[in-house]
């Protein structure tokens, strides 16, 4: 799956999951960490999806605050961690 | 008229140790064991109460140096093998072992047994309270003190080659001038409030004697340290801030944070009854540089205080301890005094910017913390919550960590001068409490930080004096301002209540770069 289509995706999620559907200004720039969106609970929501969806599973010391300063970081460290034979 | 007989056979000793706490009988059992002859000076009769309960995993090869495994197991102290981290609402909780087991301890026990070691292998104890430090020009050459309480008692003046400041919080070197002033550092506003419980839950078997740390929001959080069988001390932690609207005592701020801390925290102290009055301890977060110099040098709390979180000051006086033992033996034996101090310092940093930054990381990053903690860090993370940081040697978790608190996205602005002040400005205060926000403006060759305080504090002007030292020095006096704003009743909610240096390019913040700014974080 490309990038884009990857942060497709997690927009989708992060609106329809993490934010209840009210998103209208999120974007793959969008400040999640800074807004709080990413907190200790929805992390985890978010890791077990990227697992499901993408068959990313991303290692724990991967799970750092860098990746997850917005969507665009997310996707790549998805894009990163998916199977290469991933269609 | 002068009522005693000093007790103090000589005038001069090889080194003067003044605070027999931990830090301080360490120091002193060392030198002595290295066949100098010591005094060591301790103001409060002992067994008497202290705060700081818990020793992390270096702890364990620093009693056994001393000979004291056996009397440590024979007073039943609980042995400590990790430290539990129950997250907010306890929705997560993350276990890290200790390298090695090591204890809770009773302080007044302990340091007694510290003392009373130091004493066997013939460091010489006073009780005594010192009121001058003596120099001869730049040097410190000895103390003078009181053993008596009356102010007409004799002041005995003691010389030594070193005189090593033990003192913890009163910061002797310090409060004489001797030492830097006593700057607030990082967690400056904070209030703990804390006693001892008697019937309270503990975890199973010998998980039971571990220590529980218990957060909730940013800053809020408890411990739970049991001390023997029956007792565990348990105090509570907040922002000053939170204190003021909350609780009018703190009495009733320890009657708070047990019901809304924690709800783990609550269950265990549900049929718990407290033995102790509360105590409290508010603003106690400081730093004083410099913190050694010829003939003198500070250990543990005499020079540093950070945040308690993770029990690092006990076992950290106790290394610092035998380094300054080190340094001593090496100024005072091979006459490398300037290199031997400069080495200890060097020493003592990066222990506590290690414990530092490990404790803002867990404050910035609550949700990854549990995660750096599993994995290919776990063992560093071992490492440093055993406070096993003070080698010369690179722990791969740490550098991670660092890397994420230097990345921030405030600045919009290439890579640069600019750039490199805003990252300057970044890693020093915006982890800083009382300090909400930073911005930079740049114009025309002008230069100007701007602070956005919680309230208007002098001593917050006085941490930017860094920052302003260093602008001055890099770009010239006129050319660089630095300001504060403080929240006001007024239109945009900040009125500027400071300003020092030349040119400012715009006159509020509308249009500056943002550095950070918690203001409204969650």
């Amino acid at each position: 799956m490309k990038r884009d289509a990857i942060e497709a995706v997690l927009v989708d999620f992060v609106a329809r999951e993490l934010l209840d559907g009210d998103a209208r200004d999120l974007d793959e720039r969008t400040p999640l960490l800074e807004l709080g969106i990413i907190d200790s609970l929805t992390i985890v929501s978010l890791l077990s999806f990227l697992e499901e969806r993408f068959g990313a599973r991303i290692a724990p010391e991967r799970v750092r605050p860098e990746h997850f300063v917005n969507i665009a970081a997310i996707a790549a460290l998805a894009e990163r961690a998916a199977p290469d034979d991933e269609s | 008229m002068a009522t005693l007989i000093p007790p103090a056979p000589r005038k001069a000793y090889d080194a003067i140790v003044v605070g027999c706490g931990p830090g301080g009988s360490t120091a002193a059992y060392h030198l002595a064991q290295r066949g100098f002859r010591v005094l060591a000076i301790e103001r409060h009769a002992f067994p008497r109460y202290h705060i700081g309960e818990s020793l992390t995993g270096v702890a364990a090869s620093l009693l056994s140096e001393m000979g004291l495994v056996d009397e440590m197991a024979r007073r039943a102290f609980p042995e400590k093998t990790g430290v539990k981290v129950v997250g907010r609402e306890a929705k997560s909780a993350f276990f890290v072992p200790s390298l090695v087991p090591t204890w809770q301890v009773r302080r007044d026990e302990f340091d007694q047994m510290l003392l009373d070691r130091a004493v066997a292998v013939g460091v010489e104890h006073v009780q005594g309270s010192v009121k001058r430090v003596l120099r001869d020009g730049d040097r410190v050459v000895g103390v003078a003190y009181r053993t008596g309480s009356r102010s007409d008692d004799l002041l005995q003046e003691v010389h030594a080659g070193m005189v090593v400041d033990a003192t913890g919080h009163t910061a002797l070197m310090s409060r004489h001038h001797v030492a830097g002033v006593r700057q607030v550092d990082a967690f400056g506003h904070q209030i703990a409030v804390f006693t001892q419980f008697e019937g309270a839950l503990r975890d199973e078997g010998s998980m039971g004697n571990n220590t529980v740390i218990f957060y909730a929001k940013k800053h809020h959080w408890a411990w739970f340290i049991p001390l023997s069988e029956t007792i565990v001390s348990v105090g509570a932690v907040v922002p000053t801030s939170t204190f003021k609207q909350i609780a009018d005592s703190p009495d009733a701020l320890m009657g708070w944070a047990t019901e809304n801390i924690n709800p783990e925290l609550t269950r265990r102290l549900r049929d718990a009854r407290a033995t102790e009055p509360v105590r409290t301890v508010r603003n106690y977060s400081y730093r004083i540089e410099p913190y050694a110099g010829p003939g003198w040098l500070c250990v543990g709390d005499a020079h540093r205080f950070a945040d308690p979180i993770f029990s690092f000051g006990v076992a950290f006086a106790m290394c610092e301890g035998v380094a300054a033992a080190k340094a001593t033996a090496q100024a005072l034996r091979d006459h490398r005094e300037a290199d031997a101090l400069a080495d200890y310092v060097t020493y003592c940093d990066r222990g506590h910017e290690a414990a530092y930054d490990l404790i803002r990381y867990f404050w910035r990053y609550p949700a990854f913390f549990p995660f750096q903690v599993q994995g290919a860090f776990r063992h560093d993370m071992m490492r440093l919550f055993s406070g096993d940081f003070f080698r010369d040697e690179e722990i791969p978790a740490l550098v991670a960590m660092r890397e994420s608190l230097e990345a921030f996205e405030g600045v919009e602005l290439e890579d640069g001068v600019a750039r490199s002040i805003a990252g300057r400005v970044h890693a020093a205060y915006s982890d800083f409490q009382g300090i909400a926000g930073a911005y930079l403006d740049v114009a025309e060759g002008a230069v100007c930080v701007s602070f956005v305080l919680d309230d208007d504090r002098l001593e917050l002007y006085e941490r930017m004096y860094e920052i302003e030292g260093s602008l001055y020095r890099e770009f010239g006096e006129r050319s660089v301002a630095v300001r504060a704003y403080a929240p006001s009743d007024e239109a945009d909610g900040l009125r500027l209540v400071r300003q020092v240096g030349g040119r400012v390019p715009r006159a509020s913040l509308d249009g500056a770069h943002r550095i950070f700014d918690h203001r409204g974080a969650p």
